[in-house]
């Protein structure tokens, strides 16, 4: 082969994913805008962008369906590459913020908030960003043990990360029901939304500060494809390259928590997002993170508006739980995974 | 310009797996390192790429103490092949292959097939890496090093390839183009140290051999200095026997 | 369509919308209810027609969950709430999540929060509230009004000297028995009727071991239609084993009501009282 053919099928491959991309940047697009338009009350967008729309129907769309949509906007990006940069992590293609217990101890952290919050007499000023903390600080604290115990282990297996994810999920529900046992009827009432994950509770007030946090850690995490692509041929060979992995680990543990975290904070757990997105994404343009990372960013997000967007129009006016919907796209994709993948 | 290990001492478990070598490794010259099982040959590779942290002693890379350097520093000066190659995800072999170059994004297309031609991996490209032979995956995983340490450049420092047996699952004739590519790159002040195993083929390659054995220095030097019937007999603990054949004009090992 | 007032959302801006029952409603002719009792209310006072969406906890009168549904009284939905096009929202105590209620609140919804009620003058504050609120007829107020007043002075005469020990059960379900302690509803209700209820040692509802159940040893058992036809039925109750070796379960003593009316302090829980007590022996039944 010489240089010619080289530069043409480097060319195409390069024209496919680029075109691949646009497809993805679309779907994201059209899907926000759907969500925009549709819901239980009829908003038209054009009579909105020309003012003709009555207060009504402008106080619904700024107020209620726009940080909503944002927030699943927000919320499904950054499962999208958490997952998709835990599993290039863990070396790991099972690795999701919900199965391996992420998701469960950011909730544990939010849960034990609510009914131990009231006793530690927190100033009002930090009450609102007590519970988003408090389930980055669970969040945290799984993924630090978990890898902690992957170093102790020397590497997971696909089967003992599903096995430790197991455990921890199950470590996490037993502090969820001790606290639910403790928690009088007012604390009972917020805790059954961790339980189901909704974005409903979504307004400015509260999303602001979550998208902040999103934000930074989502960017931190896109800016790590070279070091996670060179850590898919093993630590030592990352290193060789000049791959510096202990700062790498230490950047996606803290990012994933903290954008795992702050969307847990506000919506409750919600499965499925990050294990499926990057495979999706794989599927489409292959496992290089300079394009996985931003691409699960945006099939995370356009499927989690799309979840929710179900959620709330299916049995409108009531809604039902986006995780609901979520599983049960995800669920069935996972037996699917793992019959691929098979992890003996 | 060389890379220098001095009074290097490594104990894993309480058993001392390298105690006390001292070696020089040249630029522009090609080094094996030989020896039997369990004579340290890979822990002595990953002290000198600085995997492992000796107990006691240094690696010095052209004049700097290799520990003081930066991790993207030690990639400009040395790469390293290890007989590691699993890799999780569906990569391509262009895209493994691309992961070694460390330089400037411009100049890769142009770095990129002359490494794909001179390592004969036209028929691979495009394909999963997964989805290869051992021997096939080598020979992607040494033309990733090749890309890294990159020959072609003209830079005043010393660079090192450090190659832990890279030609183990090779056919013979791709165990040769690998062996003269090394060569080649050390003909361009490329300072290659090998560990290999076959003692005829580091006799026809390298310009130095250091034969180790249980974690010490037994011989260094040329093939000539190095390949003595008495030396190997003692380090191998068989009887071996070195002649030279008159038409190839080098040593051969029997044993 | 229907025109909501802003000025309700500039005086509802700040904090979390709670409006008193005091005043009649702007406007009360699309109303949607979150709390089972206040339907009922709604439906006592013959005003139903003018209620356009109610939550699941609204199952009474069966006609009620022929409605659009909300969804749970917690769990409700803030576009689908508004797009019942409503001109008041009526919740119970516990109506939420708080932003969405402060959500319709902000895009102009009346919101009318009503206390919780845990005794008889609880539940007539309720209906006077409800009738005021939503504007109901005059007379059917009153006559609403009349009757639980009679009823509350029938549980007046309560004996309080012998009080039965009574146990009151949720579910029956695998993990257990569920039983109402201190400071729930079930508890109102047993003092309201004169009886000592035997998980007074603990606070809200709890799962009660098999054995808990045996020691504590009840002479009479209230059960929820609920659980009795999650159990499969009275003689499943009666041979469940944590109840077969009570009291109650030897002498056959189990009380069935539905559990709105027994336990949701809405217009029918005075007469539910009433007739527990008659069953109980604390009133004679002669006056029901």
């Amino acid at each position: 082969m010489n240089t010619e053919t080289l530069q043409a099928g480097a060319g195409v491959e390069l024209g496919v994913r680029t075109n691949r991309t646009w497809i993805l940047a679309l779907v994201f697009v059209g899907t926000l805008l759907v969500g925009f338009s549709l819901g239980a009350i009829h908003v038209p967008l054009p009579a909105l962008l020309s003012g003709e729309a009555s207060t009504l129907e402008r106080t619904v769309f700024t107020e209620i369906r726009a940080p909503r949509v944002l927030l699943a906007a927000f919320v499904g990006g950054i499962l999208g590459v958490a997952g998709a940069a835990l599993q290039g992590l863990f070396r790991n293609p099972l690795a999701d913020p919900g199965l391996i217990g992420v998701s469960a101890g950011a909730a544990l952290g939010a849960i034990s908030m609510i009914v131990i919050g009231d006793a530690l007499s927190l100033p009002e000023s930090v009450r609102p960003y007590a519970l988003p903390l408090a389930a980055v600080a669970g969040a945290l604290l799984v993924t630090v043990f978990l890898y902690a115990f992957a170093a102790w282990f020397g590497h997971f297996s696909i089967v003992t990360l599903l096995l430790v994810g197991i455990a921890i999920n199950a470590l996490a529900t037993v502090g969820i029901g001790a606290f639910q046992y403790l928690s009088d009827d007012a604390q009972l009432r917020t805790l059954v939304f961790w339980m189901m994950g909704s974005f409903g509770r979504a307004g400015w007030q509260t999303v602001l500060p979550a998208f902040a946090i999103i934000t930074v850690a989502g960017v931190f995490l896109l800016r790590q494809a070279r070091g996670l692509d060179l850590l898919q041929l093993g630590e030592a060979d990352a290193a060789f390259l000049g791959v510096d992995v202990a700062r790498l680990k230490r950047v996606v543990i803290l990012c994933t928590a903290a954008g795992v975290g702050a969307g847990v904070a506000l919506s409750g757990i919600i499965g499925f997002v990050g294990l499926v997105v990057p495979h999706l994404v794989r599927l489409l343009l292959g496992p290089v993170h300079k394009y996985l990372l931003p691409n699960a960013v945006l099939l995370g997000a356009a499927l989690m508006v799309a979840a929710d967007l179900v959620s709330r129009t299916v049995v409108s006016p009531a809604e039902i739980p986006v995780s609901l919907v979520t599983s049960a796209l995800g669920a069935p994709f996972f037996l699917w995974l793992i019959a691929r993948v098979r992890p003996v | 310009m060389s890379l220098v290990a001095t009074a290097l001492q490594f104990a894993h478990r309480g058993k001392q797996v390298v105690s006390g070598v001292d070696a020089t490794f040249h630029a522009g010259q090609l080094t094996a390192i030989v020896g039997p099982n369990g004579a340290g040959k890979t822990t002595l590779l990953r002290l000198l790429s600085g995997e492992l942290n000796p107990v006691s002693g240094s690696v010095v890379i052209n004049g700097q103490a290799l520990a003081k350097l930066s991790l993207a520093e030690r990639a400009r000066q040395r790469c390293v092949m290890t007989q590691n190659s699993q890799v999780v995800f569906d990569f391509t072999v262009d895209e493994i292959l691309a992961m070694g170059w460390i330089g400037r994004w411009v100049e890769l297309q142009e770095r990129f097939a002359w490494v794909v031609q001179v390592c004969d991996l036209e028929a691979l490209l495009g394909r999963r890496f997964n989805t290869l032979s051992g021997g096939e995956q080598q020979r992607v995983q040494f033309a990733r090093a090749l890309l890294q340490i990159d020959p072609l450049s003209p830079v005043e420092q010393a660079r090192y390839m450090l190659l832990d047996e890279p030609t183990s699952s090779l056919d013979v004739a791709h165990e040769l183009l690998v062996l003269d590519l090394a060569r080649q790159a050390a003909a361009r002040n490329i300072g290659v140290v090998v560990v290999m195993h076959d003692l005829n083929l580091a006799s026809r390659f390298a310009d130095r051999l250091v034969m180790l054995k249980a974690g010490t220095v037994v011989g260094a030097g040329s093939p000539q200095e190095v390949l003595r019937d008495e030396l190997l007999t003692a380090t191998y603990a068989t009887p071996m026997r070195v002649e030279r054949h008159q038409q190839l004009n080098r040593l051969v090992v029997y044993s | 369509m229907h025109k909501l007032r802003f000025s309700v959302l500039v005086l509802l801006g700040l904090g979390l919308p709670a409006w008193a029952c005091d005043d009649a409603a702007e406007d009360a002719s699309r109303v949607v209810i979150a709390g089972g009792s206040l339907t009922e209310i709604a439906y006592e006072l013959g005003i139903e027609h003018r209620v356009v969406g109610v939550d699941r906890t609204s199952n009474y009168p069966p006609a009620a969950t022929e409605l659009p549904s909300i969804g749970y009284v917690r769990t409700l939905s803030a576009e689908g709430l508004l797009s019942l096009d409503p001109t008041l929202l009526m919740g119970e105590h516990d109506m939420g999540p708080d932003e969405v209620v402060t959500q319709v609140a902000n895009a102009g919804l009346q919101v009318v929060r009503v206390a919780q009620s845990l005794t008889a003058a609880d539940i007539r504050a309720k209906v006077d509230c409800v009738a005021t609120v939503m504007g109901a007829p005059t007379a059917a107020a009153d006559a609403l009004a009349a009757r639980l007043a009679g009823q509350a002075d029938a549980l007046n005469q309560v004996q309080t000297d012998r009080a039965p020990r009574v146990a009151v059960l949720l579910t029956l379900g695998e993990a257990g028995p569920v039983g109402g302690g201190a400071d729930t509803s079930a508890q109102n209700m047993l003092d309201m009727v004169g009886a000592q209820n035997v998980f007074g040692g603990f606070e809200g509802w709890k799962p009660i071991s098999l054995e808990a159940m045996a020691r504590s040893n009840p002479e009479y058992l209230v059960l929820t239609q609920r659980a009795v036809d999650g159990a499969g039925g009275i003689d499943k109750v009666l041979s469940h084993p944590g109840i077969r070796l009570t009291d109650a379960g030897r002498s056959q003593a189990l009380i069935v009501f539905d559990g709105m009316s027994l336990l949701g302090f809405g217009p029918r829980t005075l007469a539910t009282a009433v007739d527990l007590a008659m069953q109980l022996g604390t009133l004679p039944s002669a006056e029901g």
